[in-house]
């Protein structure tokens, strides 16, 4: 079917599937931040919640160390920065190629557009 | 309902429609698996921390080490129970405490299970009601001598 498109109409449709897998992946890596962000918040509240003489350990692999309750508050805290930074690039880079992939569409239907009608 | 251009467009429309909520479908399905997962391991965690209460400190017991292996081990403490709060942190938990924690999870993913069992009936009505008007293509059709895909 595709071999009877116009050479820039089928540059056009690779683009918009190019697109499409970029903003797949944009959109994986973004749940997977907000996944991140949510445990990271659910920790801090249960970290909030225990008292200051609670016993914390920090895994690390198989292993669970004790750790500072202050010190690994403020490393949640400073983790969870960086991923709202994260995701927050992640949105512009959404929008970005959301806008992309509406030109791309307006300049598609404008060629299919101009194509000859096809005789029947 | 004829093979039209319109009704040769709206054919492949039911059957992209029909296509993406089986996909979804299968998506749900997983998620469920998963629920039902996690759901499996709590209840071994609450079964643990009761059956924990009961013993005696000092009380001979054997620790899963995987693949279905044990090392021997004798309780040392039935005071406090470590609970996996997510990013890589853990808080040492009085049994009751625990308990209520992990009971309170396990009604949140009980929660999340039944919304996904209710998302994946309106899927299937969906896709039952595109089956049924596919079906109707079918028939017209076949009494035409002609095939649906």
């Amino acid at each position: 079917m595709s071999g009877e498109l116009p050479p820039q109409i089928q540059n056009q449709l690779a683009q918009i599937q190019q697109l499409q897998q970029q903003m797949q992946a944009v959109m994986t890596q973004k749940s997977q931040i907000e996944g991140l962000i949510r445990e990271t918040d659910a920790a801090l509240r249960e970290l909030d919640k225990a008292s200051d003489d609670a016993v914390i350990y920090k895994s690390v692999g198989e292993l669970l160390f004790k750790a500072d309750k202050p010190k690994l508050s403020e490393e949640l805290k400073e983790r969870k920065d960086m991923m709202d930074l994260r995701l927050k690039t992640m949105v512009k880079q959404e929008e970005r190629i959301q806008s992309r992939f509406n030109q791309l569409q307006e300049q598609l239907k404008s060629s299919l557009g101009q194509m000859p009608a096809k005789g029947g | 309902m004829s093979s039209s251009p319109r009704g040769e467009e709206e054919l492949s429309q039911l059957l992209a429609a029909y296509q993406q909520y089986q996909a979804q479908a299968e998506l749900i399905v997983r998620q469920i698996g998963l629920t039902q997962m996690t759901m499996e391991g709590l209840d071994r965690a609450l079964r643990a921390i009761e059956a924990m209460q009961q013993a005696e400190e000092g009380q001979e017991m054997l620790v899963p080490i995987g693949s279905g292996s044990f090392i021997h081990a004798k309780l040392a403490s039935k005071e406090s129970v470590v609970l996996n709060v997510g990013a890589s942190v853990s808080i040492e938990k009085s049994p009751a405490e625990a308990l209520e924690t992990l009971k309170a999870r396990k009604e949140e993913v009980s929660k999340g299970a039944k919304e996904l069992n209710d998302v994946l009936a309106k899927i299937d009505q969906e896709m039952q009601s595109i089956q049924k008007v596919l079906n109707q293509y079918e028939q017209a059709m076949g009494e035409r001598g002609e095939q649906v895909v």
